[in-house]
């Protein structure tokens, strides 16, 4: 290049952006949040329909920016969704509604069905907390997005349809605080063959006290939340297990029980547990288990997050998981202190490193 | 087949010639393709890629080949990496692009949306040097159109 020519170009340089191939384009799009995406419509007629492409839609609380938005946004809010939906092109892969905190969303429904025909594979909705429990968001038209790979709900009505297929290619499945009974979910669970991942959140008293899982793929499983029992009856992949059980729940108030969910989960590798179960503890600390009757081999790494030395129950049921799992390589448990005892926590911490000897040990005292 | 490293020439358009450890040069999509199906002969043309920013993708892929790098690491030289002008960015684009390396790719286009985001349209022009084709009117339409994302 002329010395002239490399001048000009540093003057005023190409619109070389505006020049790249769709493809390269669309990767750009994707990186920038959904309004900017679509604000590029205005730069000039060669991105007046690009952002109509965008494969992945993300709709969110930013859309509404102050107070008064937040508190009346039914009408701005359809609006929004409607555009969107009619003036995008193409396939919708990825759909993301994050709007907890408006006060509510109407005709959801209607959405999911224009984005069942839009081939959505992965659909995420963290709908607002409803009221009146009557009126929970019901997704019906979900059972016909056969495509879903990826579904997270959050504070909705889902009641699968009596010959409902299954989703038969999804691989994660997220439910907090959906409305379903358990025998739909736990028949739902079964429909889908391909589940490797699912998340379970109750924080509100469940209708029934039992969850079956049956999945034969299955590797992760995260619950949080009031259960009486979770029936493990098809997990040979399940490696990974995470539980936050609330207060209320009982799963190991029965050494049955406990026991059985060990011995279901073979495979586990992986174990997160946190208690909470102070009126039982008080009521029968004398009841909890002292070993799993077999040893857990595959357990490698244990984790107990908030365990309260005071309550008895508790404590117990952790030397249980530990003295069943002989090839433990890391432990992490915090300990949490109660208020009353300081120098009693202590001392249980003693008696616990005392007790723990294995290669890789981490105890948080809170 | 044998054990030892296997090495590739990769051939510029302006007649540079690299020789890279084949395990290396197939991070590009495109080139793995030729190996698979046997096409490589002695030297790989790259004819949509100039010696110089080749010399950035082989940085890249080095760098991201290294045994046991850690995540923050990766991170730090991706950050450093981009810090350059738009001119030499365009070229890995279309260079990542050509080559098919998806990785590279996202990780690039990322850095062009990071400098379109925040901005106003007006500023997006500025920076990228964008003519606005548009009257006025149909302007007015286009904001008409999607009145949120203006707001």
């Amino acid at each position: 290049m002329s010395p002239k020519g490399r001048r000009r170009c540093r003057s005023l340089p190409p619109d070389i952006l505006s020049n790249l191939p769709d493809n390269i384009i669309d990767v750009i799009l994707i990186c920038l949040p959904c309004k900017e995406a679509v604000r590029t419509n205005i730069l000039s007629k060669k991105w007046r329909y690009h952002w109509r492409r965008l494969t992945e839609l993300t709709i969110d609380q930013s859309h509404w920016s102050t107070e008064e938005d937040l508190l009346y946004p039914t009408s701005k809010f359809l609006k929004i969704v409607y555009q969107l939906l009619t003036l995008h092109e193409g396939p919708i892969t990825k759909f993301t509604l994050n709007i907890t905190k408006l006060r509510s969303c109407p005709e959801i429904d209607f959405f999911i069905y224009l984005l069942s025909m839009n081939g959505i594979q992965h659909l995420v909705l963290h709908l607002p907390w409803n009221e009146d429990e009557g009126e929970a968001y019901k997704l019906s038209s979900l059972f016909t997005c056969l495509q879903l790979r990826h579904l997270a709900l959050e504070n909705c009505f889902i009641h699968p349809p009596s010959n409902f297929q299954g989703f038969d290619r999804l691989i994660t499945l997220e439910l907090c605080d959906v409305t379903i009974s358990s025998e739909l979910l736990g028949s739902l669970i079964s429909h889908c063959s391909l589940l490797e991942k699912l998340v379970l959140v109750i924080s509100q008293v469940p209708v029934s006290n039992m969850i079956e899982i049956n999945a034969p793929k299955l590797k992760s499983f995260d619950f949080s939340g009031c259960i009486s029992y979770i029936s493990l009856t098809n997990v040979p992949l399940l490696t990974k297990v995470s539980l936050d059980l609330c207060e209320g729940s009982s799963l190991e108030a029965h050494n049955f029980h406990f026991v059985k969910f060990f011995k279901s989960c073979f495979a586990l590798e992986h174990l997160d547990f946190q208690f909470c179960f102070e009126e039982i503890d008080i009521a029968k600390p004398d009841e909890a288990p002292t070993r799993l009757p077999f040893d857990h081999n595959r357990v490698k790494r244990l984790c107990l997050p908030g365990i309260v030395l005071e309550h008895t129950y508790e404590t117990l049921c952790c030397f249980c998981l530990l003295r069943s799992f002989p090839y433990l390589e890391y432990l992490e448990i915090e300990v949490s202190n109660d208020g009353d005892g300081c120098g009693d926590v202590a001392h249980k911490v003693l008696i616990l490193r005392k007790y723990v000897d294995t290669p890789s040990v981490l105890i948080v005292e809170v | 087949m044998s054990s030892s490293t296997k090495f590739l020439t990769l051939k510029t358009n302006d007649k540079e010639e690299f020789v890279l450890d084949e395990a290396i040069a197939i991070r590009s999509q495109t080139i793995k393709n030729m190996v698979e199906d046997d096409c490589v002969s002695n030297v790989i043309p790259l004819p949509n890629v100039d010696s110089k920013t080749m010399i950035k993708v082989i940085e890249y892929w080095k760098k991201h080949s290294e045994e046991g790098i850690s995540k923050d690491k990766l991170m730090d030289f991706d950050k450093a990496f981009v810090k350059v002008d738009q001119s030499i960015l365009y070229a890995l684009i279309l260079a990542a692009n050509f080559l098919n390396d998806a990785e590279m790719l996202d990780m690039i286009c990322q850095e062009v949306a990071n400098r379109i985001k925040g901005k106003t349209p007006e500023e997006i022009r500025k920076e990228f040097n964008i003519e606005n084709d548009f009257t006025p009117e149909e302007e007015e339409e286009i904001r008409n159109e999607n009145v949120w994302a203006f707001e």
